[in-house]
């Protein structure tokens, strides 16, 4: 047995990161005055997230297909966005004064008020979910809340801190129970799925940072690794890992630290959908000298993380190479010709390519004849 | 399409080979107000937390983190320089032995009749940067109407390991219900603050150790429950810095632990306050008297004279 443990060891000490070949690392920013955080992905390549320039409150800022957008500039704190695959953003903002949030959506240009509350989530079908706090001793009381069609409504509140909100696209939601009442607190993962919630068990102590995909595949990460749920049953994925994110094929992103470099490093759990949830791969994304946490990824497996050391903070983001295969079927052919056809938007830069992104071969925003050359470049047909 | 590249980096289902049980979290909230500021919140972390009983902590230049509405629990934590941790009505366990380097400041604030505690649930101890020339090293801060309390879950020690008269710097009002080690450190209490060290019942283990650096400005009150002034040699303790100033307050020391009552170049400053001695106590050639009271009790003898009785 010890062995076993030494050779895991070693093995695990020689893994040294890798771009995986299809992909390549964008800096979305890089300003040493600026402290940028907590991106989120949706399948179109967009990435939101906050940015306190030169240490002064948040701001929220869109990144797509090369562009930086920043949505707010006020004075206001705003915080925790996320984002559709419609390009919906919701976030919380702190009103001067304020010590407590507000949720606002930003859709189609236009900015609403939807509740007090704080770290929203929102699923493809515009259903946004989040917490808000009660400042009572010692359960510090965080109930559940949504917006659906127009409507606020609180579908659980139990007395208990819940928090770390993730939804999708049927609005089932996890989000984790803590018991500050107890010492040390305590945590369970929620899981809120035709108008009930239900606990799921956890191997392990202190779940925290739930997600959910589609399938109901959840999974959370506790004091010793990431664990995963699905139609009752749990599965401890890896004892070694943090804050994991799932997208639909099963993926996860997620966090490491590494201890021999004092650094947290991003890894990918990439699924080989064998029917075993926790059959797979992992794929050590990073490997720097500064910390990379909390990321999010999309079910191209492009994935956008925080990177570098506090007080300074940068997004980076891992895209797929513009390489002509459209499609990810692993060529150039007829197919990925089709949909050229149907991204051609000429020579004018053009928000929301979306999936066109991967035929924007030049990063010039658009998908036009200049691209076309490059594509006939690429094309090996059907392999 | 991975599979084709998975040789390169894969690392099979044994990432157990590089756990580490004791992660590290960074406060970062922008504000301190509301929900935005607490330990609670997860999103007030990087990476998200919040972090937990099996986490190592750090509080950075420039922020402040309140525990306040829950309790909470680190392993370990740091409070950098310019970062401030706020125990509100709340406490903070402490569950692995740990050694906190810090110059921030930890302010303890009574809320909803709640002190603010600091609980150690293994030897804790704190120490400042020695190159560090600026402003004491760790300031624990209990003023105006606060209290903080320091307590143990276990019988663990506190040990105050800062520079000669440099801190830790403890001021306000303190109830430190552990076995306290101050091999430097400082407690200052204001008019009407009080500090007890040690438990003041009977039964109480708790001993306070003071060796060479401590140091104890009192203008309000100071009760040490068992104090003991260790040495390596067996002989008495012998101090070169000053040890109890009492400018208008009162230090009471309640009991001496058997065979240390000899003290040798303890300073003792008593300016106008009371220095009230419940146990035998000698500390040859080191009393200034300038004003103020000296009481003794009944059956008790204080001695500062040339050698001791």
């Amino acid at each position: 047995m010890l062995s076993a443990v030494v050779l895991c060891v070693a093995v695990a000490n020689r893994a040294v990161a890798e771009v995986p070949p299809g992909f390549e690392i964008v800096h979305i920013t890089d300003n040493p005055n600026d402290y940028s955080r907590v991106p989120k992905i949706n399948n179109c390549g967009e990435v939101v997230f906050d940015t306190w320039i030169n240490s002064g409150p948040g701001e929220i800022f869109l990144y797509d297909n090369g562009r930086l957008a920043r949505i707010t500039n006020d004075s206001t704190h705003d915080a925790w966005p996320d984002l559709n695959a419609d390009g919906t953003l919701v976030w919380t903002t702190f009103p001067d004064g304020a010590e407590d949030g507000l949720i606002v959506k930003f859709e189609a240009g236009e900015l609403s008020v939807i509740g007090p509350g704080m770290s929203p989530v929102i699923n493809n079908e515009g259903q946004v979910s989040w917490s808000r706090f009660s400042p009572i001793p010692c359960a510090f009381p965080a109930s559940i809340n949504t917006f659906d069609a127009g409507s606020v409504d609180v579908v659980f509140d139990d007395g208990f801190s819940n928090q770390s909100m993730s939804i999708n696209g049927h609005g089932d939601m996890v989000w984790i129970r803590f018991d500050f009442c107890a010492v040390p607190w305590t945590s369970q993962a929620m899981l809120y799925s035709q108008d009930q919630a239900i606990s799921l068990f956890s191997e392990q102590d202190n779940p925290r940072g739930p997600t959910i995909n589609n399938a109901g595949l959840v999974a959370w990460g506790d004091n010793n690794g990431i664990e995963m749920w699905q139609g009752g049953e749990s599965f401890v994925l890896t004892d070694w890992g943090f804050n994991p994110k799932l997208n639909e094929a099963g993926d996860l992103h997620f966090i490491r630290w590494h201890e021999d470099t004092g650094t947290w490093q991003g890894w990918l759990f990439i699924s080989n959908n064998s029917g075993r949830v926790t059959d797979g791969e992992f794929v050590q994304l990073t490997s720097d000298s500064f910390w990379n946490t909390d990321g999010d990824l999309n079910d191209y497996r492009e994935v956008a993380w925080q990177a570098k050391d506090f007080p300074e903070s940068d997004i980076y983001l891992m895209r797929r190479v513009r390489n002509g295969d459209s499609d990810m079927d692993g060529d150039v052919d007829l197919d990925d010709f089709a949909k050229f056809t149907n991204c051609i938007v000429g020579p004018i830069s053009t928000d929301g390519l979306c999936e066109c992104r991967f035929l924007d071969l030049d990063h010039d925003r658009d998908v036009d004849w200049a691209d076309f050359r490059s594509f006939q470049l690429l094309y090996n047909g059907n392999q | 399409m991975f599979d084709q590249y998975a040789r390169l980096v894969i690392v099979l289902v044994f990432g157990m080979a590089m756990s580490a049980k004791a992660t590290p979290f960074t406060f970062t909230a922008a504000a301190e107000g509301g929900s935005t500021g607490v330990w609670a919140t997860p999103g007030n972390w990087i990476p998200s937390g919040p972090p937990s009983s099996g986490d190592a902590v750090t509080i950075p230049d420039g922020k402040t983190c309140r525990v306040a509405n829950a309790n909470q629990s680190a392993t370990s934590f740091v409070v950098e320089d310019g970062g401030n941790l706020k125990l509100v009505g709340r406490s903070l366990t402490i569950t692995d032995d740990s050694r906190i380097d810090t110059y921030g400041i930890f302010f303890f604030e009574t809320s909803g009749g709640n002190d603010g505690e600091l609980i150690i649930g293994a030897d804790l101890t704190i120490s400042g940067d020695p190159n560090h020339s600026g402003d004491p090293a760790g300031v624990f801060e209990a003023h105006n109407s606060n209290k903080g309390i320091v307590s143990t879950s276990g019988g663990y020690t506190l040990t105050l390991d800062g520079l000669k008269n440099h801190g830790p710097y403890f001021r306000g009002s303190f109830d430190v219900q552990v076995s306290l080690v101050m091999n430097g450190g400082q407690f200052v209490a204001d008019i009407g603050e009080v500090v007890n060290l040690g438990h003041q019942g009977a039964n109480d283990p708790s001993i306070t150790y003071v060796s060479d650096g401590a140091q104890f400005d009192i203008y309000g009150e100071l009760h040490i429950g068992k104090v003991t002034f260790p040495t390596s040699t067996g002989e008495a303790a012998d101090f070169n810095t000053l040890f109890a100033g009492t400018p208008s307050g009162t230090i009471e020391i309640m009991d001496v632990c058997s065979g240390c009552a000899d003290i040798r170049g303890l300073f003792w400053v008593v300016s106008g306050g009371t220095l009230d001695v419940n146990a035998d106590l000698c500390t040859p050639d080191t009393l200034t008297f300038l004003n103020g009271n000296i009481d003794v009790a009944d059956g008790v003898s204080a001695s500062f004279a040339s050698t001791c009785p």
